[in-house]
């Protein structure tokens, strides 16, 4: 054991010394190659007479293309203004003769089969070791452009319509990788055929690297984002399986998400980041790990992609029910100059500005999106602002990405309301109670974003990165949820009684700043046996905190406060270190194996803390600052099992944790995660792009969970928790112009040990098995488009159309205190026609009309202030949206 | 079957544990009108109504602020006449499952939170805008007494509003289990004796002489009327009106009590902090 972990502590060493040694920075595959680099280190070299260092002699040489020809564009594929890249791996034999060309990343057959076909005429120059030609595999990428289209990147149009990029296939001046980890073919120059463990892979791609742990691990793809229409961009959030995301709150608070039986509330179970930059705020007032998605732009999300469960070292704090990652980009027949504006049910306007530079890489866009709604009921007024600006580019090995995002709202909310006064008719279902109290919610949030990421990958397979963020995010909200229950225990009337009743309108502020860092070592595979390999990896992630909140009791009149709740400001710093390896053991066995640990520090200044009353503030002041800190740890593995080519099977387990709510901790203590252990068996069936099955049963067991505690406004903890599961995800591309997805979650969520006791309760009732409240036992998505040319010509364009459903339903929800909310069934259509550079689309949103119950809540409440007021908790709800529709025109000069 | 399966499937296994449910309330009295005060005086009641709730049944120890959440409640009043034994429903209280431990109520005038005047109930309204009236007579130095005593009782200035003026403390040893399905039901039993134990009616009949600066004294069942230098001016036999003669008033037919005097405070300490009623629960 001792040994092992001084071997991974050399790897991680020599790692770094590794990447740059091969000349990277300096030297773009394209470019002159660099100085040759120096036998040793400057500082041990002689001081008098230092020996010119002497050039190792070249080990490995990549394979180039000599000559290429182009693909063939499909001519039955022409009027669909595709422009799809195929990557194959293409096995060449000692004399640089095609072999094999072996579909890597398929556009559709008809592409595949053109791309294979253009390949096998080309030739190459085969790899070299120590200057002796050798048998190789080397990634290629086709990429197929319409004969009308005039790129601007340098790629070569060529007759026939389609353009090769041969920057993007190999380095037109290959060099000397004396250095690198690339392992010599013995076998491959032993053999007169081509062996198919070939150890050379030129390839250029950024970051190869097996995202899927677990039969869990979803990817949604932008034609299945774009099928069913969105109201706003956390709505894509819907097409991953187990999701429900509804505005429960309001504009300018997080949306409410269950995810496979969590109701993750604002975001506390679920890792979220978009571009890469972490979305989940830690010890934010308003809940552990808030996050608000409102900053997406969905026109710029490319794909989402979802790991439920925790069983990748990479993933990180709040990784609990899983994560959800968006990649920002616009595809290459979405690019140029899009102006599109919407305008819908309930003055409900939409701007959006949209430019993604034509021959440009993907991630390459800068996009303005500003959202204004008068609301569907009273006080829903709302406006939100969201600009992202992302840039991509490539430089040798290099592949560098800067990415901001700027996001600002602000929203009048309308609280929840008694199910008893809408049942009474003392009050309309989308309606705010009356009171000033009430009618003084509201919520405001901004945040910037930026972050810079740079990821390397030798033509060795080694690879690695390194990311830089920094962020700031600004939220206020004031609610009411409970009515006339609070008294005030800082202000006193004349008789020395605690001020009262004067409304639970409660202020939250919470100001973050931020900054992290993340960097990634991958090695080459090693290959000691022919058929296996293994290749470990290496990361490290932190990030710091400042942050300064407040919860207070307002007087709606004026907004005047007459209690103080919270004041504090924390510091936190959270630094994890992680470890994968892979092996892969024939083509059938492929296993991960991993773990990562954190440390979390926390400095807490809490000015409320050690409260005591004014009058009795004799021997010590108001206040509690303290520090604390925890580290957590463990292991992450996976293993795929793949019998035939079209089917796996996947099993894996992980440790994982949420960092604690700094304000809950004492001083010295050490800080407690919730530690969550899952466990995930299935099988992904795959039939190139046409059709993708996955079934996986799921457990997840959590050490102590928490839940949103409507008196406070804020989460608090409930105690352990299990969940035991089976999810079933379908994507299918029957045909060309047809796409579909359909996900049904199943969930059993139970509480293992009674919720901590308090004063006023302090035996909670409890049974072993008794489920948790909010959180569905079934969720079902189903996504459908149809997209495609409908007429050839009509006054010199092409008619283009598209028709898209999506269905998302919810089974009723178990409430605290028994009953079950309403189950939710939401159906979502958008039809729309395109002539040239005009579209115009109309999207129904909750086409049935039905009404539904964004979230419900169970606790107690007394809306009527001059009533006896009630303490039995009873259920709340806030409105969802009832039907709506807008009515898009877009225009892409 | 097949229904049964759906909801199976869509619902879970789901056992939430805690249900909403009702509790059975009722009120009753004791069927005991006789008692003898804190001198001894022989009482007998004739009426003895108290306006009671709102009610509030609480999972904690502790009662008042600490019952955020309740159990069960009452969110009215009710007049009970404390001197029928029979139990009088009062109805269906929303509840949640789960052990009681503790209690508060109102005796029909309620503080609330944000206001500064409480809020008088129906049913204190209809007892005269108090929380109990009691009626009886009383035997003291020969004489039977006839006495009423109203009194509100309601939290002071000085005391923190919106919590119930009755709060059941660590000592009162309450437990009600509350089941789903309003299983469970609880009535609640007032003995008025308990209420005046610690009144002394003596003080109502004092024989005392005529002297300067009094203007009537009683001589047993005489009124007396005295004169400015302290001597008996005239006499009334009050027996004979079929009155009694009670001091500073003369002949009385029956005696008015408020809180101001002690049988008054009596009452009021006794139905708010003397002996609670009996929670008779079931199960």
């Amino acid at each position: 054991m001792r040994s092992a972990l001084t071997a991974l502590l050399l790897l991680a060493l020599a790692a770094p010394a590794s990447a740059q040694d091969a000349g990277v920075p300096a030297a773009p595959a394209d470019e002159a190659p660099p100085e040759p680099p120096p036998d040793a280190p400057e500082d041990e070299a002689p001081e008098a007479e230092p020996a010119p260092p002497e050039p190792p002699p070249p080990r490995m040489v990549p394979p180039r293309i000599v000559r290429s020809s182009p693909p063939e564009y499909p001519e039955s594929r022409l009027g669909e203004h595709l422009h799809p890249s195929v990557v194959l791996i293409v096995t060449l034999d000692p004399s640089g003769q095609v072999v094999d060309a072996e579909v890597e990343h398929s556009a559709d057959p008809d592409f595949d089969a053109a791309a294979q076909a253009a390949v096998r005429t080309w030739e190459f120059a085969a790899a070299q070791r120590e200057g002796q030609p050798i048998a190789s595999r080397v990634r290629v990428a086709v990429h197929f452009e319409l004969p009308a289209f005039d790129l601007a990147t340098g790629a070569e149009p060529v007759e026939g319509g389609a353009v090769v990029e041969p920057v993007e296939v190999l380095p037109d001046h290959p060099q000397p990788q004396p250095e690198t980890e690339v392992e010599p073919v013995e076998e491959a120059e032993e053999a007169p055929e081509p062996a198919e463990e070939l150890g050379v892979t030129a390839a250029i791609e950024h970051e190869v690297r097996d995202e899927d742990r677990g039969a869990s691990s979803f990817e949604i793809d932008r034609d299945v984002l774009a099928s069913a229409p969105r109201q706003e961009g956390a709505d894509l959030l819907l097409s991953v399986p187990g999701v429900f995301a509804a505005r429960a709150e309001g504009m300018a608070v997080g949306h409410r998400i269950n995810l496979r039986g969590f109701d993750a509330e604002h975001g506390q179970d679920i890792e979220l980041s978009v571009g890469g930059l972490p979305i989940n705020l830690p010890s934010h007032v308003h809940g552990q790990g808030y996050a608000d998605l409102g900053l997406l732009i969905p026109e710029a999300v490319r794909r989402v992609r979802a790991t439920e469960g925790v069983y990748d070292p990479r993933q990180g704090d709040f990784a609990v029910a899983g994560s959800i990652a968006f990649d920002l980009g616009v595809p290459e027949d979405e690019r140029g100059f899009r102006v599109q504006s919407g305008y819908g049910l309930y003055d409900t306007f939409e701007q959006l500005v949209l430019w993604a530079p034509e021959g440009e890489r993907e991630e390459t866009f800068g996009a303005v999106q500003y959202r204004r709604t008068g609301g569907y009921g009273q006080r829903r007024q709302g406006d939100a602002i969201s600009a992202i600006v992302q840039a991509g580019a490539r430089s040798g090995d290099w592949r560098l990405r800067g990415l901001g995002i700027l996001y600002g709202a602000r929203a009048n909310l309308a609280g929840v309301i008694r199910v008893d006064d809408l049942e009474a008719e003392r009050i309309g279902y989308y309606d705010a109670y009356g009171l000033p109290t009430a009618q003084s919610q509201s919520a405001t949030s901004g945040r910037f974003l930026a972050g810079f990421f740079a990821d390397h990958r030798s033509d060795t397979g080694a690879g690695g990165g390194v990311g830089l963020w920094i962020g700031g995010d600004l939220f206020r909200v004031q609610e009411n949820f409970t009515g006339f229950t609070r008294r005030s225990r800082s202000v006193f009337t004349p008789t020395g009684r605690g001020v009262a009743g004067r409304g639970d309108l409660i202020e939250q502020r919470n100001r973050t700043m931020s900054a992290g860092l993340n960097g990634r070592f991958r090695t080459a595979a090693w290959t000691p046996w022919d058929w296996a390999s293994a290749r470990l990896e290496l990361g490290l992630d932190g990030r710091v905190d400042f942050v300064e909140q407040a919860q207070n009791l307002l007087d709606a009149e004026q907004n005047r406060t007459w209690d103080e709740l919270i004041d504090a400001d924390v510091f936190a710093a959270n630094t994890a270190l992680w470890g994968d390896v892979e092996l892969q053991l024939t083509d059938l066995v492929t296993v991960h194996a991993g773990a990562r640990a954190a440390l979390v520090v926390y400095e807490i200044d809490d000015r409320l803390g050690n409260f005591i009353e004014a009058e009795r503030r004799e021997s010590f002041l108001v206040g509690y600052r303290r520090s604390a800190g925890g580290v957590t740890a463990g292991p992450r593995a996976s293993v795929e099992v793949k019998p035939l080519e079209i089917l796996a099977f996947r099993a894996a387990y992980g440790h994982g944790y949420r960092s604690p709510q700094a304000r809950t901790l004492a001083d010295g203590e050490t800080a407690p995660f919730t530690e969550v252990r899952s466990a995930d068996l299935g099988a992904v069936l795959e039939l190139d792009r046409a059709l993708r099955v996955q079934v996986a049963g799921f457990w997840t067991e959590l050490s102590d969970d928490i839940a949103f505690e409507p008196r406070e406004g804020r989460l608090e903890r409930i105690g352990a928790t299990r969940r035991i599961g089976a999810v079933l995800h379908a994507q299918a591309r029957p045909l060309d112009w047809l796409i579909g997805a359909l996900s049904v979650t199943y969930v059993d969520a139970e509480l293992l040990e009674p919720p901590p006791g308090t004063a006023s309760d302090p035996q909670p009732a409890f049974e072993p098995g008794q489920n948790l409240p909010y959180v569905p036992p079934v969720v079902i998505r189903a996504d459908l488009g149809a997209r495609g040319t409908l007429v050839d010509d009509v006054l010199g364009q092409k008619l283009r159309g598209h028709v898209g459903a999506g269905y998302s339903f919810l089974s009723p929800r178990p409430l605290p205190f028994g009953g079950f909310a309403d189950p939710v069934s939401l159906f979502d259509a958008s039809a729309g026609l395109g002539w040239g550079p005009v579209d115009l689309d109309v999207s129904f949103f909750n086409l049935f009309d039905v009404r539904y119950a964004a979230s419900e809540f169970v606790f107690a409440s007394s809306w009527d202030p001059d009533a006896i007021p009630s303490r039995v908790p009873a259920r709340h709800l806030a409105a969802g949206s009832p039907f709506t529709f807008m009515v898009t025109l877009g225009i892409s000069p | 079957m097949k229904r049964a399966l759906l909801a199976l499937l869509l619902t879970g296994c789901i056992d939430t544990s805690i249900e909403a449910t009702t509790v059975s309330l009722s009120v009753a009295g004791t069927d005991a009108p006789a008692f003898e005060d804190r001198a001894g005086h022989p009482v007998t009641l004739t009426r003895a109504d108290l306006a009671f709730g709102p009610l509030y049944l609480c999972p904690g120890n502790q009662a008042g602020e600490l019952c955020e959440e309740a159990l069960a409640e009452h969110t009215d009043a009710v007049v009970v006449d404390a001197l029928d034994p029979d139990p009088v429903s009062v109805g269906e209280m929303p509840a949640i499952t789960g052990t009681a431990r503790s209690f508060m109520y109102d005796l029909g005038i309620a503080s609330l939170l944000g206001r500064d005047a409480p809020l008088v109930t129906e049913a204190a309204r209809s007892l005269g805008d108090v929380s109990t009236v009691v009626e009886g007579q009383v035997e003291v130095a020969g004489q039977t007494v006839p006495f009423e005593i109203a009194v509100p009782i309601a939290a002071g200035p000085m005391t923190e509003g919106g919590v119930p003026v009755v709060r059941s403390g660590t000592a009162d040893a309450f437990v009600l289990e509350i089941l789903p399905d309003g299983a469970s039901s609880l009535t609640v039993r007032f003995d008025p004796r308990a209420w005046l134990r610690s009144a002394d009616f003596g003080s109502l009949v004092e024989d005392e002489a005529c002297a300067p600066g009094l203007p009537l004294a009683c001589a047993g069942a005489v009124e007396q009327t005295c004169s400015g230098d302290g001597s008996v001016a005239a006499t009334r036999d009050c027996a004979a009106l079929g009155e009694v003669c009670l001091a500073g008033v003369g002949c009385a037919e029956r005696v008015t009590l408020d809180a101001s005097t002690q049988p008054g405070r009596a009452l009021v300490n006794g139905v708010s902090a003397g002996t609670r009623p009996a929670f008779e629960g079931l199960p």
